[in-house]
């Protein structure tokens, strides 16, 4: 009889789950990266946090990280290089890490075209990114591949666009 | 006024005490070769964990395309176009102290399966790398040697 009482509530609570109406919007972060020169030819890393600019994000919304139920990365794209030698980046990756989170990698793009300015990266289709955006804070890495070494810094700007769903409000 | 003293002595310690454990576990950053002398891994640290990319590989480039080698295993189709100089294998390593970083993951690029894995860092130049499935017991060591690489200027 528990078992079934048992058994009665959780599917209640399902059931209760799964109507809980959602509703979705787009968040997009436009975000620097530095990375220090010198640096060699071959794989160089930036790092950057779109934190903040999520969290107001979130407060223009009105929500708070705890109204998030998904978010999905819709978008990556490299939108320009300080450097605009042509052939410079071989290849671009974007990285999530913080937290006790397992580290994620997001997109990829392997060859950049030889201007990269405006190059769209694959997206991961199998990486959970919700749990990043549910922190406070976390990391997100770009990773580019020089075909040269480059005795300057290189600045780099990213464009990421997410869909995030979240608890909808009851009016 | 003793009280003020003592407490001050306290946190002076936990402060020292801290900046020598962040220091013994900088340690890892830096360029090491697994046992077949294949590729070279930089380690680096990213926020309070540590992960190592590969750097180099002795052959870079695929045998039958004869472009560089991409991470044709990866489970995640969308992401084989990865190149392989630059992946992290080693990822999500904590520092726990007496040379030891735990609760990582190694990746193997020849079959796309993560492993488990701990690192000791038995000297300066010598590490231990430890992968498993599920218990440690079951697992496999290979050794890495540090490399010190030429700085750019």
């Amino acid at each position: 009889m528990r078992f079934f009482l048992f058994g009665a509530a959780v599917c209640s609570l399902l059931a209760l789950h799964s109507c809980t109406p959602s509703a979705s919007s787009e968040f997009v972060a436009e975000q620097n990266f530095s990375l220090e020169g010198p640096l060699f030819e071959g794989p160089n890393s930036g790092q950057a946090s779109i934190s903040q600019a999520f969290s107001q994000w979130l407060e223009e919304q009105g929500l708070t990280r705890d109204d998030i139920v998904s978010v999905q990365v819709k978008e990556v794209i490299l939108v320009n290089t300080s450097n605009p030698t042509e052939g410079l980046i071989s290849d671009a990756g974007l990285t999530f890490a913080g937290g006790d989170l397992e580290m994620t990698q997001v997109a990829v793009l392997n060859p950049v075209p030889s201007s990269a300015a405006g190059a769209k990266l694959t997206t991961g289709t199998e990486a959970n990114i919700t749990p990043f955006l549910k922190l406070n804070e976390f990391i997100v890495l770009l990773d580019l591949g020089l075909a040269n070494d480059l005795d300057d810094n290189l600045e780099a700007t990213v464009k990421m666009k997410f869909e995030v769903t979240y608890k909808a409000k009851e009016s | 006024m003793k009280i003020a003293r003592f407490v001050i002595a306290l946190l002076t310690l936990a402060f020292t005490a801290s900046g020598a454990f962040a220091q013994e576990a900088d340690q890892l950053v830096g360029v090491w070769e697994p046992s077949h002398g294949k590729a070279r891994v930089k380690i680096e640290k990213i926020g309070e964990k540590y992960y190592g990319k590969i750097v180099w590989l002795k052959e870079p480039n695929d045998e039958t395309t004869g472009e560089p080698k991409t991470d044709k295993n990866n489970p995640d189709p969308a992401l084989r176009e990865n190149k392989l100089r630059g992946y992290r294998i080693l990822k999500d390593f904590t520092f726990k102290g007496d040379g030891e970083y735990a609760d990582g993951t190694i990746y193997d690029p020849e079959n796309g399966n993560t492993y488990s894995c701990t690192i000791k860092m038995t000297d300066a130049n010598t590490l231990d790398i430890r992968g498993y499935i599920g218990v440690s017991a079951f697992g496999r060591t290979d050794v890495w040697k540090r490399l010190s690489i030429p700085s750019k200027n």
